[in-house]
Order: C-alpha cells, then structure tokens, then sequence
C-alpha cells in the first residue's frame, strides 16, 4: 500500500514524540497516554484534559468493511486499506472505569461516550471520506501494555460530495508505549 | 449562579451546534423507525412533558444499494415546575428528491391522580421538500430539475402514564399540509394526508437486574394499519438486547436490536433488519445515539 509522504512524515514525528515522551515518564503528572496500534496499524495519542474528559488523535492504516458497495472497499480485498487520520474527544465513565485506573491513575480507562471525526484517505483510486459523529467506547489494558479499544455510534459521512448517515464502529489492539514507575503490580 | 450560567450556556451551544450541523443538510424523512420507543419524542409529541431529564439524541436510517439515509436529530428539555416539556427536532436526507424538516415541540402535563397523568403536545415542524419534475417525450418520462417546496406541518398528541403503562395517540399532518406548482404547464402537487399512531408501552420487571420492555405501536394509513411489535430485554440497566417486527397485510419484517447503556448518561442502540418478506430487500441499518445532560 502506499502511503502519501505527508501521512509518512507526521506518523515518524509522532512516534519520535513518544518515544521521548517513554522516557520521561517517570513523571507522576505525565499525562499523555501513546500507543501503537497494531492491528490496525496506527498510531495514537491520547491526552487527559480534565479528570474524565480526554482528547485523542489517531493515524494510520485501516481495515475497512464497507455498508455500501464502495468502489475500492471490497472487505478483505487489495484496496481496502485507506489512511486515516481521526480525532476524538471522550468522556469517561467514572464507576466502570476504577478498576482499570487504580492499575494507570493517570490514563483513564474504561467505558466512555464522546465525538469522533475522522478523514479517510484512499490511496489507489484518489478518494476521500469524511466521517463525523458520537460515539460510546471502552478501553482496557487487558494484559501488560496491551490495550483494546472498542467503540461504535451513528455518524454522517461525506462520499463524493454526497452526504449519508449510518453507523460507524471499530475495534483496535494496541500497544502502549509509555514507560510507567507505578507498574510494579502484578496481573 | 455562576455555575447556573454556565450550565444554561453550555447547553444552548450545544443546541446551536446540533442546529447548525443540521443546516448545510436536506433529508428524506421515512416514517418507519424501528427505534420508536427511544425516538420518543416522534412517536408523540406530548410524551416530552414526561421526560426525567434534558437530553439530546442523533439517529440515522441507512438503506443500503441506493445511497438512501437520513438522520433524526433532537433535543428534549422538560421543565419540571411548569409541568411541561420542550424540545427541538431536524429530520434530512440529502438525496434527490431531498427533504428537510425542522420542528419544535411542546408537551404540557396534567397530573390528575397520584399514579396518573395525561398529557397534550404538538409538533410544528417546517418542511422543505424537493420535489422532482419531468417531462414527457417519445412515451417515457424524463426527469429533470427538482423544485423545492416548503410546507408548514402540526402534529399533536395525547400521552397517558397509569403505573407503569404509557399510552398514547398522535395526529399526524393534522392541518393536511398540501401545495401546487406548476412548472411549463405541468401541475405538480404535493401533499401530507393525515393519520393516527397510537403507541403503548408496559415494563416487566423480571428480577432485580432484568427489565423486559414490551412496546406496541400501530400506524393507521387510511385503511391500512402497520404494526410494530417491540421486546427489549434491559440487563443491569448496561446492556440492551431485544427486536422489533413490523408487519401488515402484505409483508412482515424482523429487526434485531442490540444496545449499551453507559453510566447512565450514553446510550447507543443499533437495529438492522435481519428476515423480511419484502423481495428484493436491501440491508437496513439503523442506529441510535442518546446523551443525557
């Protein structure tokens, strides 16, 4: 699949952010959560602005199954995978989130609602489609740094110039990335 | 204060950006939402004086094979010490033919006994209806440029709540909306026909953590009735999982229904038809997205 260079460069930029962000984590009051999504593969950052309300950027690749019979979209085929770059805004539910939290203090887990928009690019055949819409979500550091994701909600979509409403939802496996003092407990 | 006005101007932004999203959009409105029970204040407009809280919800309607989708937005708020509810609705499609209706709702409530009150509400709602046009040549239509019409439609209710039954009666196009074009000679008219809807709701608690939500609803179309019949299972007040059948003399469908509920704040409901008698039926999605503020 090939990548626009813009795509390229700015997830480079990313991962180098993260990377210097894993080694000064040390810091109690670091509040920035990175992952590395690795199926599918994308890269994300997620940054606590308040107590439950965080804000969340993702790039990368994408695995997309299509409602309609989008030209390029054909589920498992060559051309499904456009990029995309999508922004969230959450806010996470306190009482399902304290078991995941006591574990990440400051990362905050668990279920969430919130919006989403997000632009996704197909490289083989030059399209974009724009999505925008609420969401409900959980994540969940299941095991170590592996963390899962999954959210749904209705949305509108921007195809061609033409404006369509249906569901949208996805589900992530991603590693973090940041280096943790408190993580001495044991699963 | 400072806190209360805050509160106030936090939610009517919301309300400003819910409207304006709706705006750049025009819509196809189709009566057959499955997610009556949740779309409450469609389903009857009076129901609004008896909502718990505000809350703002966003439903779509995806008709795959035709690009053919639509989306209910809305934002109920009742006002407790008047007795009464408000709220604000949009319905569009953006398709051609495109349609787009925005509506305000107000709902008054009666209590007239400890368990039991009635409650009236109305709905107004302007219409803007693209309307095609075409013209006749060699023995076939051909369309051409659509004109947009703008309607002005009422809808009122009657809403009943004995114990735990709700029931209740909406008017549909009541003022029998209608308007005439005429395009190159042609005469075009567009018009809304009145109709009932009468919808009944019973809760059965079935333990501490199961709630079975039974609901029914009736659409009389001139002399055809459709019906809805609805059975949603609500597990430790999360999760959601139940169908809807629609059926009338000549077709029946059935639509599965799955949802969450989150901390009581987020709800999320997705619907699809699953069986149907209707040949050459495509996939349809619904979904449904609820915030209470």
């Amino acid at each position: 699949m090939r990548l626009p260079s813009v795509f390229l460069i700015l997830l480079l930029l990313l991962a180098c952010r993260s990377l210097l962000a894993q080694q000064g984590d040390s810091n109690a009051n670091e509040k920035w959560l990175f992952q590395c999504k690795i199926l599918p593969p994308a890269f994300s950052v997620e940054k606590t602005l308040q107590t439950d309300i965080t804000a969340s950027f993702t790039l990368g690749a994408l695995f997309l199954l299509s409602f309609e019979e989008y030209p390029g979209t054909k589920p498992f085929g060559y051309n499904i995978q456009p990029v995309f770059a999508s922004f969230e805004a959450r806010k996470y539910i306190s009482n399902l989130e304290q078991k995941s939290s006591e574990n990440y203090p400051n990362y905050r887990m668990g279920a969430y609602g919130g919006m989403k928009t997000s632009a996704y690019y197909f490289p083989n055949n030059d399209e974009w489609i724009f999505y925008v819409g609420p969401v409900i979500g959980y994540q969940l550091i299941a095991v170590k740094k592996l963390l899962l994701n999954i959210s749904i909600g209705p949305g509108m979509y921007i195809v061609e110039g033409d404006i369509l409403f249906g569901p949208a939802g996805s589900v992530s496996v991603g590693l973090k990335l940041n280096k943790n003092l408190d993580r001495e407990f044991t699963w | 204060m400072n806190h209360f006005k805050r509160k106030i101007t936090s939610r009517f932004f919301i309300l400003v950006i819910l409207i304006f999203f709706q705006l750049p959009t025009y819509g196809q409105y189709d009566y057959n939402t499955h997610l009556f029970y949740d779309n409450i204040s469609y389903t009857n407009p009076a129901s609004i004086a008896s909502l718990d809280g505000m809350n703002g919800s966003f439903y779509t309607y995806s008709y795959s094979g035709y690009r053919d989708s639509y989306c209910r937005m809305a934002v109920n708020m009742p006002l407790k010490r008047l007795n009464s509810g408000i709220g604000v609705h949009a319905n569009c499609d953006p398709e051609y033919p495109s349609y787009f209706d925005l509506g305000l709702v107000y709902g008054h409530k009666f209590e007239i006994r400890q368990n039991f009150s009635v409650s009236v509400g109305t709905d107004i709602s302007l219409i803007r209806k693209e309307f095609p046009t075409y013209i006749y040549n060699n023995g076939a239509f051909y369309f051409t440029d659509a004109i947009p019409i703008y309607l002005m439609d009422i809808d009122m209710g009657i809403w009943f709540e004995f114990h735990n039954i709700i029931a209740g009666i909406k008017v549909k196009n009541i003022n029998s909306p209608s308007k005439e074009n005429y395009i190159a000679g042609q005469a075009y008219i567009y018009s809304l026909e009145p109709y009932f809807t009468i919808f009944g709701n019973y809760n059965t608690s079935i333990n501490e953590k199961h709630i079975l939500r039974n609901s029914l609803m009736i659409d009389f179309l001139g002399l055809n009735a459709n019906y809805f019949i609805q059975n949603h299972l609500v597990i430790k007040n999360t999760f959601i999982i139940g169908y809807t059948v629609q059926f009338d003399k000549s077709f029946y469908s059935l639509y599965p229904t799955i949802g969450f509920s989150l901390g009581k704040k987020f709800d999320f409901l997705l619907s699809t038809r699953a069986i149907t008698t209707v040949t050459h039926a495509k996939i349809v999605i619904e979904s449904f997205f609820n915030y209470k503020f």
